[in-house]
């Protein structure tokens, strides 16, 4: 039987980069998952929630909570590593409503980020992907630290012909996104992506990969300010692309 | 002599949700024991190797000898840096290594507790050398346990540009663990017991690491059998 | 020095720190540098995961019983001989101190680095009261020169200038003539303050860990000065927070062994000193009086909060260290005495959120901090849930507190977050104000698509394809 997936897009992507989700449906779709998209969910919640705004951010949560429940599906799968991590927190946000952390634990449960899915779930690796040249894999924070997940980009990575991956100094470091931290603080934000592009620049590297768009969107900003050849991609997208 | 603790206590038990303190405390329970896994089962040769080649890569210049050629070890050694000499009143120290040191060089005085603190201060910042003798040594990190009291003054391994610190071989013991569970089993202790791991240094100017700020520029460790 | 250590807004202090290419060369390199050296020393040791659960039980342990073991520890070092002093707040701290040095009549203290008088502001009150005090710590020493320029690092605390500064600084106040070269620096400073360590009638040191079972003060320092500031003088002051103690030596093991490691990546630093009591009839050297002040200083509050185990910080900076926002701007951005993830977890409930919740926001809750802290303080956590409080509070400025609500009411309604992306793309004609101008001063925003991926989704029954 074929898994069914609900995939939650992220606003990111819904709005901003709408063929990082397209590609990862595509992908989900090519290992023969049966993917449904509910239209009415919106925005995890995180970026008020991280700034201190937990009220603010309770509707959207409930909202969430009750879209992605409804549909009879398998799973949850998201190509953000950081709103997953917000999903399976929602918990938290319920302290006192013992019945909805129920069902928020239950979502949090069958959430899964996109590469942690493909290679933890689906037990898979994504056959005839082709990228020719060097790139730079950007390890985003939430995905690596706090979901753990570090191990399946990579994996799926080295998978990919004629990609060579190529480490770089302070990898590791965040890029200085931190949703409303890139606003608030922008010039201190600014001086940690910069950092960052440098180093990814000094490496050589022809596309700069990661598997969560905020981060993308930020450090791409600096490589279009500084004209860098260094072209940004999703994961998703570079497991799609022939 | 306590001054100013009722008030305080009880605001601590209040933060901690109670009127005053308990008469135990709840239990600590370890979750590992992973200290008292290092080198558990080490022979004593294997500690002493691991002693000095962790000794060595830290700048300690380490020696090894029979307790009788311990005067000869140390006469060699003021050779090079220049007297005076200054001594801790140990029985391991003040007899055969005392007559040897002042034979080859005019001064070498031994901390003599009773004469006074700056009698005995006065000496040891005078002193080019000073040597003392461990209780122990740790193999781990490559550090003596000096207990500084009566005989072994504090000042002996502290205002001399070289320091001296002999340890005799069947003290080497695995790591800290084994230093504290000793100082735990001390019926008292003395006012100050000093753990050497090394010359005193800085990297406090671009991290750079320079030997030698308040304390010994150098810093010799001699193993006696 | 206080708590705060800046009398400029955030914003201006992180202008001026991100304008200094001096120290934030140095910063990175010792970042660099030591978290390279922290790692191997952890990785030689092994199990740096049971490690630091044992450390952070420890600690944890000896919160939960903090009442008993302060009593137990004045006790027992009252019995070595030593006076303990409880002192509630700074003030009654400096004045239990004060009011020592002015019965001894004392004219010359040394110091060997303590953050906790830093905390309460002694430097400044003893030199007011016309004592001369003398900052041991090579670090500390320079800084106190230079016009008492600020700590930029909690155990490496001159870590934002370079050798040149600090050949400048010693040729001005010092009449030193000679290069940069860090040995001749050194040197020249120890010959220095050797004079000062042999001349001061009162020593003064701040206590890493207290052992409650004996009424053990220990200092660990690599320098010696912390050996010589308790042998020289013949008065002792030892200013320790409250929540610096462990039951007994076997516990001393494990966080010694951890703080070593994390602060420098060494086994152990070069001199540890456990000192119980006074010297005693047989010591020649050594303090004829030793003085114990024990300061509550908020800390109370910390450990009646939720944040109570922010109490367990040991003080290595290693979380400092791992910091990404640290790197840009040191301690100086942070315009408190605890910078860095420790700052923003203890210092809003230490001192206050009126003065201090706003450094909450030099974070990207990247959680860099939390994985390396060795006594597992979730600083992660607390860093958000103080934010949650800053915002619940409504201690955020009325313009952001708008925008936010207006953001949580389009994502919490389908219809209203349907309308507002269809409109999103035209964002691209919004003035470059506010919130976007803090983005676009050095990064180009994306250009947002007519097509979002829902209509996308809906669409591709019929198309299949983005346009
Ligand atoms: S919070 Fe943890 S990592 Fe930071 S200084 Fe304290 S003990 Fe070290």
């Amino acid at each position: 039987m074929s898994p069914r997936v609900s995939f939650f897009a992220t606003c990111l992507a819904d709005t901003v980069f709408p063929h990082i989700a397209a590609d990862a449906v595509r992908l989900l779709e090519k290992l023969g998952c049966r993917v449904t998209f509910n239209p009415r969910q919106t925005c995890c919640g995180q970026p008020l929630a991280n700034a201190g705004f937990h009220a603010e951010a309770a509707a959207a949560i409930r909202l969430q909570l009750e879209v992605l429940l409804t549909d009879p599906t398998d799973y949850v799968v998201c190509p953000s590593g950081s709103c997953v991590l917000q999903i399976k927190e929602y918990p938290k946000f319920f302290k006192n409503r013992p019945d909805l952390q129920d069902k928020a634990r239950q979502l949090g449960d069958k959430t899964y980020e996109l590469t942690d899915f493909i290679v933890n779930v689906l037990g898979r690796t994504v056959p005839g992907a082709r990228l020719d040249g060097r790139a730079a894999y950007h390890p985003s924070c939430h995905l690596t630290r706090l979901l753990g997940v570090t191990k399946p980009p990579l994996a799926l990575l080295e998978q990919v012909a004629g990609l060579e991956l190529v480490d770089f100094k302070g990898q590791d470091k965040c890029c200085g996104f931190g949703g409303t931290f890139a606003v608030k603080l922008g010039a201190l934000s600014s001086a940690m992506a910069v950092e960052k592009v440098e180093n990814i620049r000094a490496a050589g590297a022809h596309y700069l990969i990661g598997a969560d768009a905020g981060c993308l969107m930020n450090l791409q900003g600096i490589i279009r300010r500084k004209r860098y050849p260094i072209t940004v991609l999703h994961i998703a997208q570079v497991l799609m692309a022939d | 002599m306590i001054t100013g603790k009722e008030l305080f206590i009880s605001r601590i038990s209040h933060g901690l949700g109670r009127a005053a303190p308990p008469d135990t405390p709840t239990r600590l329970v370890y979750p590992h024991q992973m200290q008292r896994r290092y080198q558990a089962h080490a022979a004593k040769r294997e500690l002493r190797d691991i002693f000095i080649a962790n000794a060595r890569a830290v700048g300690i210049d380490v020696r090894e000898c029979s307790e009788r050629d311990l005067a000869v070890a140390l006469v060699e050694i003021v050779r090079k840096t220049g007297g005076p000499v200054v001594l801790a009143d140990d029985p391991l120290l003040t007899g055969d290594v005392a007559r040897c040191l002042v034979e080859a060089f005019t001064e070498c005085h031994i901390w003599d507790a009773g004469a006074g603190r700056e009698e005995n201060m006065a000496l040891a910042e005078k002193a080019k050398v000073g040597v003392a003798r461990a209780e122990m040594a740790l193999a781990e990190s490559a550090t003596t346990l000096l207990s500084c009291h009566g005989g072994n003054g504090r000042s002996i391994t502290l205002l001399p540009e070289n320091s001296v610190i002999v340890i005799r071989a069947e003290t080497i013991l695995p790591r800290l663990t084994q230093a504290m569970d000793w100082l735990h089993q001390q019926k008292t202790l003395p006012a100050s017991v000093n753990f050497v791991s090394g010359p005193s240094s800085t990297a406090d100017i671009e991290l750079v690491r320079v030997q030698g700020v308040h304390g010994p520029l150098e810093l010799v460790y001699i193993i006696v059998e | 020095m206080s708590i705060k250590t800046s009398p400029l807004p955030l914003k201006e202090r992180l202008r001026k720190e991100l304008a200094n290419p001096v120290m934030r060369t140095a910063i990175a390199n010792a970042q660099d540098l030591l978290n390279a050296k922290r790692d191997a020393a952890f990785a030689e040791l092994g199990d740096f995961a049971k490690w630091r659960e044992t450390a952070g039980a420890i600690r944890s342990h000896v919160l939960e019983n903090l009442d008993f073991y302060l009593s137990r520890f004045a006790e027992r070092a009252a019995a070595a001989g030593a006076h303990v002093y409880f002192a509630g707040d700074a003030a009654a701290a400096t004045a239990y101190g004060l009011q020592i040095l002015r019965d001894k009549k004392a004219a010359k203290a040394v110091k060997s680095k303590s953050m906790v008088t830093e905390e309460i502001g002694l430097n400044r009150l003893l030199e007011e009261a016309g004592l001369e005090v003398v900052e041991t710590d090579l670090g500390e020493y320079l800084l106190q020169i230079d016009d008492l320029d600020k700590p930029s690092h909690i155990v490496v605390p001159a870590l934002h200038k370079d050798r040149e500064r600090f050949r400048e600084v010693l040729a001005a106040k010092k009449g030193y003539t000679g290069d940069s070269v860090p040995e001749n620096l050194t040197r020249f400073v120890r010959q220095l303050i050797r004079k000062d360590f042999l001349e001061a009638d009162v020593g003064i040191t701040g206590c890493n860990f207290a052992v409650a079972e004996t009424g053990t003060v220990t200092l660990v320092t690599n320098e010696g000065n912390g050996r010589f500031v308790t042998t020289a003088p013949k008065i002792q002051l030892v200013f320790m927070g409250m929540e610096r103690l462990v039951p007994t030596f076997a516990e001393l093991d494990i966080i010694f062994s951890v703080l070593a490691r994390s602060a420098v990546g060494a086994k152990l630093t070069s001199y540890m000193s456990l000192i119980t009591g006074p010297r005693g009839p047989q010591d020649a050297d050594g303090p004829e009086e030793l003085h114990i002040i024990i300061v509550d200083n908020g800390r109370s509050r910390v450990l009646a909060s939720e944040f109570r185990e922010v109490l367990r910080c040991i003080r290595c900076g290693t979380c400092m260290l791992e910091c990404p926002a640290y790197r840009h701007i040191s301690g100086h951005g942070y315009g408190t005495l605890y910078p860095g993830p420790l700052g923003l977890a203890l210092v809003p409930v230490l001192a206050g959120y009126e003065d201090y919740g706003e450094i909450t926001k030099i974070c990207s809750l990247c959680g860099a901090c939390s994985q390396v802290c060795p006594v597992e303080v979730p600083l992660y956590e607390f860093i958000f849930e103080h934010r949650r409080i800053i915002a619940e509070e409504q201690r955020l400025g009325a313009g952001e507190n708008f925008l936010m609500g207006l953001y949580g009411a389009v994502i919490g309604n389908s219809k209203l977050y349907g309308m507002a992306t269809r409109l999103a793309r035209f964002s691209a004609l919004a003035p470059r104000a506010g919130p976007l101008a803090q983005w676009t001063a050095a990064r180009e925003l994306p250009a947002i698509p007519k097509t979002r991926f829902r209509d996308w989704f809906a669409a591709r029954g019929k198309k299949g394809n983005l346009p």
